[in-house]
């Protein structure tokens, strides 16, 4: 079964992990046009690749970001919201 | 007797004797034989039958690679008679045969072979009006093994293990990989599959008693070492994700994870292909090798080796010293290459033939091995006509060639390429975290074994953090393990590729000729390693025969996908025990003493309603309903998700999730919230208590409660709002008390002012309850006065114990989920994911009202603009049947049908005794929604029941049971 | 209604455990197991469950909750996921990065002091009703292994780690602990989920020799 670091509770199983979706930057609510809205709602990008996700470790509940090549199913780095440096 | 005298590494003990039972004969071993050794020695070669053909079949491979020699062991199947060691008592049958082994009456079905080539079950059995029949048919005659359904149902201690170092395999390389790893620091675990270890360096010996102390030597100190752990018996079932290998031994399955895999599997000898080498008595070299140093028995009286490598030479020494004749060595190499081995053979009088091989095999009158016709071959593989020689044996030795057991390094994802001088694959490029040493990664002479699994030791302990220094090279081999064409045509076929399957030499050509020449289409139209061996034997004499016909090149052919398990693994070890956490309310016990008959509400247990003696199910929710209407009546709401919000923006939070907006409440009030996801649709609902100005008390579902407590956290990250969230789901215990006596049951209970002036419908006050500390809101949810109390939970029970007291004089009793859902339906409440689905937005239901779209932001706000822009494609509406309405009644999910179209569906729908009537909510098309429209409802049966909209509360329409009453 | 009563405590397991409880006690208000019979002493050193959920348990969390438990005087770890026993016995976990559980000794007022204090700015009290579990005996760590794919070696009594995971299923923080020279462990969760953990931890526990243990058989475990 996979690993997947937590930042704050270490190297786990995953699965201790839900899985969120990809961080994608949404338009502007007040200001897109509805179509743009509706891309960014319904939309997914199935591309492979490095992809940023939120990741929460449900027994601490500690939500994290893990940056993840989908293509090569490899995990790059995990870390808290803000971390990124 | 075919017992050889006592062995240094010999697996018996010749004290014990086993008596066991096999096709109705009684036979005896020592212990520590395999079944398959114990009746060798005893002389019985005929051991199985084939698949297809049911032709008579011995040891092959003594290796678990073939199955051959598979047994029923009382109710026990898939019994590998060549690997599982005889025990006393056992009364075993060979699978597949009709009236026994030897006499079993589909061995007639050899000689029909014509009509049955490959793949012709695909074209015989396609009349649809006669399957019936084939089916019949197949279900008697196929199968290996009867099941026995009254086999006791077996759990075993599944568990999870560590380590820093896992070889897989303790052969000598393995051995080596394990030393060099723990002298580095690691911690280590070697499994075996055998019984014992020490792999192919205790029986590839060629009678050098020498040869074999460099094994004996790495065992002993594997042995000893204080950070090693020997597992025999054990085998890696598989490579998972990040180095996860289930280790499968008699009792039990082990999750290992470790932070590098060494895979120093071996080899799989690979059978030679002539005609008629599956006879009892033809086996491969190194399963005679097994037979004498293992089990100690002569494998027959005089061999012909057919040979293509040092191996076979060796093999040949073997059997010398075990007291069998060599009648002679057929190399089918077009030259001999020199080595001490061909002299110490030569020496001996052996006679060694270069260029020749096994034309055919013969069979005496029990079919099994008589004789060999041996023949020259030219340097395309070809026979040369006229050379054929008659030599009587009883036994062949096949040592052509080898395979890789390379399953868990596919699984890993390693990418093999195609080796011309040693003519088979090896690892390329290794996955992180994966090594490969020994057969497995090319390296076959025994010294380069060792230094290769030294190797790999020191790099899987650097892998896994240890320090580690010099550097280790291997010397390349020198000679080819593995002929590139081990296989001998001959017209009248029966040249065998896969002994599980009966594939024979033309199975293949014909396969080519239909059209199957890519390896997947070949394997999945011959069945090629898709037997119970899954190929081990067979796919790489498969792959080279594809490629010849195909005129590709081994590397261009490729492999299929080697797919767990590695051995079948039983149920049993799969099963484990099974963990299915259950969820109990701290009141639990009291419901369970009233007589609740639970359900499963997600990971909950729920009173669904209170058994009564003589009282039917319904009855008994009727009654319960019928007490919160006239009475009063006790429920235990505490499986609902219960959060807490605060901080001086927490008002600001629960305004961006909800729909509706709740910083403007006054301290003391509750309101109804929902939620929505980004997409608009409703997602969750609950109440929001307002209890102090920075502290919100809210409520969720109590399906959704985990995955709300969730969102909510990571939402409170991206936006860093100055408030906390926490989850009391668990910490704290609730029940609702609701009935026209509720309030003079409370009173007994508490100092609090009860009047509906101090405490009004839906506002929440904090007092003490029978001593408690307690939450409390007036909530409308099943339309009677009533108290949701929330107390802290080790305190529950004792609440639900003094408000059940207190009630005694006024009829209390406790209420159900059944009930509770009658009662909110009278009222014609919703409940999310009963009366709403995935593609529910707010307006489809009525819930306008709770939609603040003037707030700046709330999750979901700009789709339900959009959506508000459209025309509603269904509504929610409330209905009712006929004022006597007989016969079958509707269920939920069943669909509202208009001019012979779908026109909605029932979400909810029960008798109500108050309304005197069946009511529902439903979905309809929006022109069906208003009050009193006429619909239909399609049962199951394709019948049609009337109802029609009706407006909603069906029972109380103006709350007026929440007024105070004079 | 002015009868001041100290109203009684129920543990999360008291379900599970009633129908194979052989003798009661009371302490902090809860109702424990004394004994599920004559076999607990010799559970123990094999593999013994015990209970300790009757301890007075509070939470808090935030950015202020470790100023404002200092302020307390309650000490507060200096790691994340670690735990430390002050003098008078109390037990803080810090879970995490912001969150503390403090747990007394029978009699201590640690916990009660907490719910007397109100939160300040960034203080947010978090209500606990658990489940507190030992496990101990030489099969302990056999226990685990049949329970969490979480290695318990990794928690030392010496390093006063902590570890939240799943065990069985359930949610659970974990310490090692230290008597006689032997490791154990404790083990919190939900007390929703308690019954359940309780229930299959002493299942798995009889496999290997053990079983339930009241608390009179406990010995040191129980004072530390």
């Amino acid at each position: 079964m996979k690993l997947m670091t937590c930042p704050i509770n270490g190297t786990r199983p995953i699965s201790e992990f839900a899985y969120w979706g990809e961080i994608r930057p949404a338009p502007d609510a007040d200001t897109c046009s509805d179509d743009q809205w509706a891309e960014y709602v319904f939309h997914r990008n199935g591309a492979p690749g490095v992809k940023k996700e939120w990741w929460c470790h449900t027994p601490s509940n500690t939500w994290f970001i893990a940056e993840r090549d989908t293509e090569k199913d490899k995990v790059l780095r995990t870390y808290l919201h803000g971390d990124d440096k | 007797m075919k017992r050889l005298p006592a062995m240094p590494d010999e697996w018996l003990d010749r004290s014990r004797t086993v008596r066991f039972r096999f096709e109705g004969r009684s036979f005896e071993g020592l212990a520590g034989d395999s079944i398959a050794s114990a009746l060798w020695a005893a002389g019985q070669r005929s051991q199985g039958r084939s698949f297809k053909y049911h032709r008579v079949r011995g040891i092959l491979s003594a290796a678990n690679h073939d199955v051959n020699v598979m047994m029923q062991d009382g109710p026990k199947l898939n019994t590998r008679g060549d690997v599982v060691a005889v025990r006393e008592g056992m009364d075993l049958t060979a699978v597949n045969t009709f009236g026994g082994l030897a006499n079993d009456k589909a061995r007639h079905l050899n000689k029909l072979s014509r009509f049955l080539p490959v793949g012709f079950y695909y074209k015989a059995f396609h009349n649809k009006r006669l399957f019936p029949l084939w089916e019949k048919m197949f279900r008697r005659i196929t199968g290996l093994g009867v099941v026995d359904f009254s086999t006791p149902h077996i759990r075993t201690q599944k568990r999870y293990d560590f380590c820093d170092v896992l070889v897989i395999g303790a052969g000598p390389s393995g051995l080596a990989a394990a030393l060099s790893a723990a002298e580095a620091g690691a911690s280590v675990v070697v499994c075996d599959e055998n019984a014992r270890a020490g792999g192919s360096g205790l029986f590839q010996l060629g009678a050098d008693g020498a040869r074999r102390q460099h094994t004996v030597s790495l065992l002993q100190q594997v042995k000893a070492h204080p950070r090693i752990r020997l597992l025999e018996g054990t085998y890696a079932g598989a490579y998972y994700a990040d180095r996860w290998v289930p280790l499968i031994d008699e009792n039990r399955m082990t999750k290992m994870r470790a932070k590098s895999v060494i895979v120093a599997s071996g080899a799989y000898e690979q059978p030679s292909v002539f005609r008629n080498n599956d006879l009892p008595g033809i086996m491969n070299g190194s399963a005679m090798q097994r037979l004498i140093y293992r089990y100690a028995v002569k494998p027959c009286n005089t061999a012909v080796v057919l040979a293509a490598n040092a191996d076979g030479y060796r093999v040949a020494l073997d059997l010398l010293a075990a007291g069998a004749a060599v009648a002679a060595v057929l190399d089918m190499r077009a030259s001999v290459p020199a080595s001490p081995l061909a002299d110490a053979l030569r020496a001996k009088g052996v006679e060694i033939l270069a260029g020749h091989a096994v034309y055919e095999a013969h069979a005496d009158g029990k079919g099994e091995l008589a004789g060999v016709t041996a023949c020259r071959i030219d340097g395309s593989g070809r026979v040369v006509s006229g050379s054929q020689r008659r030599i009587s044996c009883d036994g062949v030795a096949m040592s052509t060639g080898w395979s890789p057991a390379a399953n868990l390094l596919y699984q890993a994802g390693t990418r093999m390429r195609f080796d011309d001088l040693l003519q088979q694959f090896v690892p390329e490029q290794l996955p992180e975290g994966v090594f490969a040493c020994g057969k497995v990664n090319g390296v076959f002479r025994l010294e380069s074994r060792i230094t290769d699994g030294q190797r790999a030791g020191l790099a899987a302990a650097a892998n896994a953090g240890f320090e580690v220094s010099g550097s280790i090279t291997v010397p390349a081999e020198t000679e080819s393990p593995s002929h590139a064409w081990p296989v001998v045509a001959h017209p009248d076929g029966k040249n065998f590729v896969d002994f599980d399957e009966d594939l024979q030499v033309k199975d293949f050509e014909n396969a080519v000729q239909e059209g199957y020449d890519n390896i997947e289409l070949l394997k999945r139209f011959s069945t090629v390693g898709m037997g119970p061996s899954q190929g081990k034997h067979s796919n790489m004499t498969a792959l080279r025969i594809l490629a010849r016909l195909t005129g590709k090149s081994p590397q261009q052919v490729g492999t299929t996908t080697a797919r767990p398990f590695f051995h079948p693994v039983p149920l049993s070890h799969l099963a484990g025990r099974g963990f299915s956490p259950q969820r109990h309310s701290p009141l639990h016990g009291r419901h369970a003493a009233l007589g609740a008959v639970f359900m499963q509400a997600g990971a909950w247990e729920r009173p669904e309603y209170y058994a009564v003696p003589g009282k039917s199910r319904i009855d008994c929710i009727r009654e319960e309903a019928r007490r919160v209407r006239t009475a009063v009546a006790l429920i235990d709401v505490g499986t609902l998700g219960k959060l807490e919000i605060r901080g001086p923006q927490a008002g600001e939070f629960l305004n961006r999730v909800y729909t509706g907006r709740y910083d403007n409440m006054k301290v003391g009030a509750t309101r109804y919230a929902v939620m929505c996801d980004e997409s608009g649709v409703l997602s969750d609902e609950g109440v929001v208590a307002r209890v102090a100005d920075d502290v919100f008390y809210f409520t969720t579902t109590s399906s959704g409660a985990a995955t709300v407590y969730r969102e909510l956290s990571r939402l409170n990250i991206e936006w860093k709002l100055d408030c906390g969230l926490i989850n009391l789901t668990g910490s704290y215990s609730a029940m609702n008390l609701a009935g026209p006596a509720s309030r003079k049951v409370l009173a007994q209970l508490t100092d609090m002012d009860l009047s509906s002036a101090a405490f009004p419908y839906l506002a929440v006050r904090s007092g003490t309850v029978a001593g408690i500390p307690a939450r409390m809101m007036r909530v409308g949810f099943v339309g009677e006065w009533g108290y949701e109390i929330h107390v802290p939970a080790e305190y529950g029970a004792t609440l639900w114990d003094a408000l059940m007291k207190a009630g005694e004089s006024s009829g209390i009793g406790p209420f159900g989920v059944e009930a509770q859902r009658l009662l909110r339906l009278e009222k014609g409440h919703l409940i999310v994911s009963q009366d709403t689905d995935g593609l529910t937005n707010p307006f489809e239901v009525g819930m306008d009202w709770a939609v603040k779209l003037d707030k700046p932001f709330f999750t979901g706000k700009r789709s339900l603009q959009i959506v508000r822009k459209m025309p509603l494609k269904r509504k929610l509406v409330g209905f009712r049947l006929g004022e006597n309405h007989s016969g079958e009644v509707p269920k939920e999910c069943h669909l509202i049908i208009q001019d012979g179209d779908i026109a909605g569906r029932v979400t909810s729908i029960s008798w109500s005794p108050h309304v005197g009537r069946f009511i529902g909510l439903a979905f309809v098309l929006p022109s069906m929604s208003e009050t009193g429209t006429a619909f239909q409802i399609r049962l199951t049966d394709g019948s049609m029941v009337n109802a029609e909209v009706c407006d909603t509360p069906f029972f109380d329409p103006k709350d007026e049971r929440q007024k105070e009453i004079e | 209604m002015n009868a001041p009563f100290a109203p009684t405590r129920i543990s999360p397991l008291f379900d599970e455990q009633a129908p194979h409880a052989a003798k009661w006690t009371q302490v902090e208000t809860m109702q424990t197991v004394a004994s599920f019979g004559s076999a607990d002493a010799a559970r123990l050193p094999l593999a013994g469950i015990g209970d300790l959920s009757f301890r007075r348990r509070a939470g808090v969390k935030g950015p202020g909750a470790a100023a404002w438990l200092n302020a307390l005087g309650i000490a507060t770890p200096e790691r994340m996921n670690s735990w430390l026993r002050m003098d008078d016995g109390t037990l803080v976990l810090r879970l995490g990065n912001t969150e503390y559980l403090v747990e007394d000794m029978p009699g201590g007022g640690r916990t009660a002091q907490m719910s007397a204090t109100a939160p300040t700015h960034g203080v947010y009290p978090v209500p606990r009703y658990d489940a507190a579990l030992i496990v101990a005996g030489r099969n302990a760590l056999e226990l685990t292994r049949q329970t969490c794919a979480f290695d318990f070696t990794t928690l030392s009594p010496a390093a006063q780690g902590l570890a939240m995971t799943s065990m069985v299923g359930v949610g659970i923080t974990a310490v090692a602990m230290e008597s006689g020279g032997e490791t154990y462990y404790r083990l919190w969760c939900d007390g929703t989920y308690g019954g359940y953990l309780w229930a299959t931890l002493v299942e798995v526990a009889s496999d290997l020799g053990g079983g339930a243990v009241g608390l009179e058989s406990l010995g040191r475990l129980a004072q530390q």
